[in-house]
């Protein structure tokens, strides 16, 4: 047994040194690989998310304004490329899909959401009758009701614009963890 | 011996250990490559996907662009009209919403009055590349007006496949149309036997030959007249899409399949696919629209199916594929505008066919026996939903076709 012992040799401290260090080196580098990896593929996850929300957004608007039958807000015209000043952060116009009419549509932000809500108009004393948004009286004022939501339709919106050039010019912006994308897009409104 | 030889692995192959090492680490390094490179592609792929939204969404505000030009721009819009569009009618923006790396081309091609291609191609400039996407749109706008619409029957639908023909070849069919015109883009042909075709205070005329060959077989006109070879006749197809936003009661095929006999409907009533009523001694009435977003097949016998129309909704059939009635002692009464944007085939026996409309179809084929019909002209029940919605804000020009090119 004690020959066998002796026979036995084991690692000097160099050795164990040596393939510590050279073990912790490459530890410490995959580590970071791993890290930076995941980092980029968070970052990547989080810009699809970005860009799904922009998507989605932007392809239910464009499908409303496309047929919506007038529009209330007033949006400022331009003849020029660049996004006015005076652009809206929001939109409301009649909805053209309903047989109904007096059906409204607003899109807004909300923090960094994108909301969307369906209205109608009234006069207080007659509830039952809806009625264009510009409907006038001497004897009172009109008033609106939230038939639907607030509802939320997309997130990290972190700004919208809409400006007319004979077609609704739309511009959102979205963002997530540093991540961000824009996307511009016009629509022809049919019927306006 | 043995335990010795155990015990020596590592005393006898010195270097081992650091070879088992350097094979581990090698494994974990190219772990962590395969996972930085994983990370890269998602990266790219999401950068990629994020340029590729934006160029798209370029190409469509160029699509959009040519349309309001088409609507707004007298000359393109009677260039459009004429079917005249050429290249000066194209639309190039650069710097497009103040941004200096986007830009797009449309270009507009007419294929016929009132109808065009329109192809925009966008592009992002990214450093030294650029992101690029076509969208085409064909767009078609209705020359005419429902008020113009003279026809109590009509084969041939514009920008559809077809040959807008109207074949008799059933025996002992007789037709009855009154006070409106029996039209075909393509030629009329009777050949089936004992039949007669009667026009009461309208025409019968065919953008192809009137054939009538089969035996004891006639065209009787009372106060009517017939011309052969005259101009092709366009109608704006129906958007379904449209219609099915405006349904005011949706069906799934089953649902609708599963309606008992006798069932009564009021409304814009829409069928989200083909379907087969094979039910036999069954009757479905509608008062309003019906809507079937495939082909409708009548298989059963001693079916009843009646359109009525309604003030409030309007009336009509509207088929998106084929109506074919293959069954026998069938009963349609269907009144408003009637719409199949295929095929309308009779090939059943005993069929009461009548209509206080108009009927139109992309093709019409009568090979059935004993088909009676009775066509009845009657505008105020369809000039709504063929001018061309229920509206008279409704769009007048239709994009029935989008197609992404990458």
């Amino acid at each position: 047994m004690k020959k066998e012992f002796k026979k036995q040799e084991g690692f000097s401290l160099t050795e164990l040194l040596v393939v510590l260090s050279i073990f912790i080196i490459v530890v410490v580098i995959i580590f970071s690989i791993y890290l930076t990896s995941s980092k980029y593929y968070q970052a990547g996850e989080d810009m699809a998310e970005v860009n799904q929300n922009g998507r989605v957004v932007l392809e239910r608007m464009v499908r409303e304004i496309r047929q919506a039958r007038e529009l209330v807000s007033e949006l400022p015209e331009t003849a020029g490329s660049e996004i006015p000043d005076s652009s809206l952060s929001f939109i409301e116009f009649e909805d053209g899909h309903k047989t109904e009419s007096y059906w409204y549509v607003s899109y807004f932000k909300q923090g960094d959401e994108m909301m969307r809500e369906e209205k109608r108009y009234y006069f207080p004393s007659n509830p039952e009758e809806f009625l264009p948004w510009n409907a006038s009286s001497s004897e009172e004022d009109l008033v609106f009701t939230i038939v639907k939501g607030p509802e939320i339709i997309g997130e990290y919106l972190s700004d919208v614009r809409f400006w007319y050039t004979g077609c609704v010019n739309i511009f959102l912006s979205l963002e997530k963890n540093d991540k961000k994308t824009d996307l511009k897009s016009k629509v022809f409104g049919r019927n306006l | 011996m043995k335990i010795q030889k155990k015990n020596n692995i590592f005393g006898k192959n010195r270097g081992v250990i650091s070879l088992i090492a350097f094979l581990s680490l090698g494994i974990f390094l190219l772990l962590g490559t395969y996972f930085l490179s994983l990370g890269l592609t998602e990266t790219k792929i999401t950068k990629s996907e994020e340029i590729s939204a934006k160029t798209y969404y370029l190409a469509e505000s160029g699509i959009n662009e040519a349309i309001w030009k088409l609507e707004n721009d007298e000359t393109a819009r009677n260039n459009f009209l004429n079917g005249t569009l050429n290249e000066n009618d194209g639309i190039v923006r650069e710097n497009v919403f103040g941004n200096s790396e986007a830009r797009y081309s449309v270009s507009l091609v007419s294929t016929a009055e009132g109808e065009a291609n329109i192809v925009a191609t966008s592009t992002y400039q990214i450093g030294d590349g650029q992101s690029q996407r076509v969208v085409k749109a064909y767009v078609t706008k209705a020359i005419g007006s429902g008020s113009d619409w003279d026809f109590a029957m009509f084969s041939g639908i514009k920008g559809k496949e077809g040959e807008g023909e109207i074949k008799i070849s059933g025996s002992g069919v007789n037709m009855t149309v009154n006070d409106g015109r029996f039209h075909a883009n393509s030629d009329i042909k009777i050949t089936g036997s004992g039949g007669s075709l009667t026009i009461n205070d309208g025409g019968i005329t065919a953008s192809g030959d009137i054939d009538v060959t089969g035996s004891e077989s006639e065209i009787i006109l009372n106060n009517s007249y017939q011309e052969e070879s005259t101009s092709t006749v366009d109608t704006a197809p129906l958007d379904f899409d449209e219609w099915a936003e405006k349904a005011t009661q949706t069906y799934t095929v089953n649902q609708f399949k599963n309606l008992p006999s006798g069932t009564v409907l009021d409304g814009i009533i829409y069928v989200d696919n083909s379907v087969t009523l094979s039910d036999s001694s069954y009757s479905l009435t509608i008062n309003g629209i019906l809507i079937v977003d495939g082909s409708l097949k009548l298989s059963g016998s001693e079916i009843n199916l009646t359109v009525n129309y309604d003030s409030e909704y309007g009336g009509g059939l509207f088929v998106n594929g084929n109506l074919n009635v293959s069954s026998s002692d069938v009963n349609l009464i269907l009144n408003g505008l009637i719409y199949i944007s295929k095929t309308l085939k009779i090939s059943g026996s005993n069929v009461d066919f009548s209509s206080a409309g108009t009927v139109i179809a992309n093709d019409i084929g009568f090979s059935g026996s004993n088909i009676v019909m009775d066509l009845n002209y009657y505008p105020e029940y369809f000039q709504d939903s063929l001018n061309p919605a229920m509206n008279p804000d409704s769009p007048i020009i239709w994009i029935s076709h989008w197609e992404e090119v990458y």
